[in-house]
């Protein structure tokens, strides 16, 4: 949607953050590019660093280490506050505004204000225009929300946790909403979720943390075309270490199952299954340790690769 | 003509990627003749509010019928159908049909089952196939079974 | 810096203040009512020649038929007074308090710092707004003050001008403690983790300062007492409109200062007997002149909007930090 000359719509380089001076690093080392014009899944365990990686790139915190661009800026310089948006984890409004006095409020806070656009968004949720933000359900409070973020006409969109506390059709319909506007403007969209099912048709980047670290910086389909899921007899897993890289396993009794990314064919005897971008990623955060190489097969029932 | 003629339904459980589900789903409509020539398919943008997946997916399926030669991407205007996928032979009145009916029936009074008549056509088709081209070429799909083994 | 998006964060800054606004004009309004009412009550009174006989000083002025003591009713005057001496402490808690607190607590500073205006355009906007206004507030009060005082001032019937609620419930001191009650309330709001707690430390540390200067006019610590001297056993010089510092004493030839007690006697035989006695050759009074009023109105400005300026410094520093 985007020009190959475009600038990378998230960049960081040896980037680090920690909340206090002698606290542990919430982020640490974190080194990946995120092209334009994409919709970047942001995915990772609670305390993960999410929530501080999109605070930083957003401008609300500031980097103790490296670097991190957004759309080639700075975070929270002028040119990054006009073309980034960021919706928080709790998104807050002032309750006691009326929701057109909210976006009143979005157009005289931003240079550039698409009143059209974020009046259509509140409209499709059918929300009245002089209810007050407090008296609002927290699907439609969302939806007034992304409106604040959606009328700025963000080149970037960054949203924390979106769907949190809402219901299925909710959901639904603010996914939708969110993807009809990233179809109009080929805007270029990061979000964090950790409801993964809800990743598998709208993401097509994937940026995976673990521990404050970066684990996957990659295309969502290169993702899926790269990884199988193997069953076959636990005795032979020696033929994977090596060439593959085995994500995850599991063995029960003679049987192995595991997540591999595979470099290259596969030797031995595996029925081979082509995973959903979910079980990809529920296969790298459960694995635990930077060493990819495979044990040999012990007999405890559940072990994830050293 | 109105771009409302095809609507999309992605199984996001599926593992099929949706841009895969959409050209499929475009080429039952067009082997079904709910979509003919000149029809234009919905914006990437419908496709999208309707069904709440990536726009670049949606995009994507679009530009593989386009190189298919199916659609026609005319810029402004929308992406059109080109060509029709129903065959002359596949229609309710051809011959085929009526030799295929009048088998079936027979098939029956025969007292074969439901299943016994798919395997014979599928056992049929793969031998006309296999005589065609000897060089069997393996499309990966979904699920596949390398080897066998207890 | 774009021009339209500091009218915007000042259009949002006027949004969230213009209750408390508000409230503050309703307060002015009824308190320049008040005065109206009273003031003209009391130009009646002194009209009347009741209080023609009285002498300026603080001796008390009575009737000449009947020697009650009279007085005009200063009462609602002091009250005036006490409010602008609270006025730090009111307007540091239910507007310093929560100008970046109730954001921070309710996270909403998120929401406004990722729309177009900066940090610093955010922070200035709401606190110039909040200062204009207290220093309106504070000074039309002030101003109101001092003209409902002005024909009751230095008279035993009326209030002199180093009894407290006038010596801090007016002049440009008051203005300064506005600032200052609002400057300490918009750091704490900054440090406290919520409102409340920050009103409360608010509270006190305003409440503190008012006090602690209450104590520097007593002790005199600022603005030290001149010294009258009078020769001999002669009258002392009437204090008149003096502040008495409340040390009165005996000076021998050689300049050393006694304690009154030493002599306690009034101007006479017996206290010359006594001073000759002891060779001492004057007596003393310490007092603080009229004129120094505007010492400690200056001194007061000073130190409160010194401190005014200090924690909006250190605001503005731990902005970035804390937001």
């Amino acid at each position: 949607m985007t020009g190959p000359d475009a600038p990378a719509a998230l960049r960081a380089t040896g980037l680090g953050f920690r909340y206090r001076a002698r606290s542990g690093w919430a982020l640490r080392d974190c080194e990946f590019t995120v092209p334009s014009g994409r919709i970047t899944a942001l995915v990772g365990r609670n305390g993960a660093g999410k929530s501080t990686l999109l605070h930083l790139a957003g401008g609300l915190l500031h980097a103790d280490a490296g670097e991190i661009r957004v759309l080639d800026a700075v975070p929270g310089a002028p040119e990054a506050r006009a073309r980034v948006a960021l919706l928080t984890q709790d998104k807050p409004l002032y309750l006691r505004f009326t929701v057109a006095d909210t976006l009143r409020m979005g157009e005289k806070l931003n240079s550039s204000w698409d009143r059209a656009a974020a009046e259509q968004t509140v409209r499709e949720g059918s929300i009245p225009l002089t209810a007050r933000v407090g008296e609002l359900s927290p699907g439609q409070r969302t939806r007034v929300a992304l409106a604040l973020a959606l009328g700025k006409r963000p080149e970037l969109l960054l949203l924390d946790e979106p769907m949190a506390d809402l219901d299925p059709v909710a959901r639904g319909e603010i996914m939708a909403a969110l993807m009809a506007q990233a179809a109009d403007r080929g805007m270029s969209i990061v979000l964090s979720s950790h409801v993964l099912p809800e990743l598998e048709q709208t993401c097509d980047w994937v940026l995976l943390l673990r521990n404050g670290r970066i684990e996957l910086s990659e295309d969502a389909d290169a993702l899926r075309e790269s990884h199988v899921i193997l069953t076959g007899q636990a005795d032979q897993a020696d033929t994977l270490a090596g060439c593959h890289t085995v994500v995850h396993r599991r063995t029960a009794g003679r049987q192995l199952t595991a997540l591999v990314r595979q470099h290259g064919p596969l030797h031995g005897d595996w029925h081979v299954e082509r995973p959903r971008l979910e079980d990809i990623l529920v296969g790298h955060l459960q694995a635990d340790g930077a060493d990819d190489m495979v044990r040999p097969a012990p007999a405890e029932r559940t072990e994830a690769a050293a | 003509m109105e771009g409302d003629v095809v609507e999309y339904r992605i199984d996001r459980g599926s593992g099929v990627p949706a841009y895969v589900q959409i050209v499929e789903q475009t080429e039952r409509a067009l082997r079904m003749g709910t979509l003919k020539v000149g029809d234009k398919l919905p914006t990437a943008r419908e496709v999208v509010a309707a069904t709440a997946i990536n726009p670049n997916t949606v995009l994507r399926a679009y530009r593989d019928m386009e190189q298919a030669g199916l659609v026609e991407l005319r810029r402004g205007l929308g992406t059109f159908v080109t060509r029709s996928l129903a065959r002359p032979g596949a229609e309710n009145d051809s011959p085929l049909r009526t030799d295929l009916t009048d088998w079936t029936a027979r098939a029956r009074a025969a007292g074969l089952e439901r299943a016994d008549i798919l395997a014979m056509v599928t056992a049929a088709l793969d031998a006309h196939d296999k005589e065609q081209h000897e060089q069997h070429q393996h499309t990966p799909g979904d699920r596949e079974r390398k080897e066998e083994d207890a | 810096m774009n021009s339209s998006l500091w009218h915007g964060s000042l259009w949002l800054a006027w949004r969230q203040q213009r209750v408390l606004a508000g409230v503050g004009a309703a307060v002015l309004a009824a308190a320049a009512a008040i005065a109206a009412y009273y003031r003209s009550g009391m130009l009646d009174a002194l009209r009347s020649g009741l209080f023609d006989h009285c002498d300026p000083g603080p001796v008390s002025c009575t009737r000449s038929d009947t020697g009650v003591p009279l007085l005009l009713d200063i009462q609602p005057l002091q009250y005036l007074g006490a409010l602008n001496i609270a006025l730090p402490v009111i307007i540091g808690v239910f507007w310093g308090a929560p100008l970046l607190g109730r954001d921070r607590e309710l996270g909403t500073h998120r929401m406004v710092l990722t729309q177009g205006v900066s940090r610093g355009q955010w922070f200035a906007s709401r606190f110039a707004l909040a200062a204009a206004t207290a220093v309106t507030l504070s000074g039309l009060l002030a101003g109101v003050f001092a003209w409902w005082w002005r024909p009751a001032a230095d008279r035993s019937y009326g209030l002199f001008w180093y009894e407290t609620t006038a010596l801090s419930g007016s002049g440009p001191r008051v203005v300064a403690a506005a600032l200052f009650g609002l400057a300490a309330g918009t750091l704490l709001g900054l440090l406290a983790r919520r409102v409340l707690a920050a009103m409360g430390l608010t509270l006190l540390v305003t409440g503190a300062m008012t006090l602690v200067l209450e104590w520097t006019h007593k002790t005199r610590l600022l603005v030290p007492p001149h010294i009258y001297t009078s020769a001999g056993s002669v009258p002392k010089l009437p204090m008149g409109e003096k502040w008495s510092a409340g040390h009165y004493g005996l000076i021998t030839a050689s300049g050393r200062r006694d304690d009154v007690m030493n002599c306690p006697f009034p101007s006479g035989a017996q206290l010359k007997d006594c001073m000759d006695r002891n060779g001492y050759v004057a007596r003393f009074y310490e007092a603080n002149p009229a004129g120094d009023y505007w010492a400690f109105q200056w001194t007061d400005t000073a130190v409160l909007g010194g401190l005014a300026l200090l924690l909006t410094a250190v605001t503005v520093l731990l902005l970035r930090r804390r937001i």
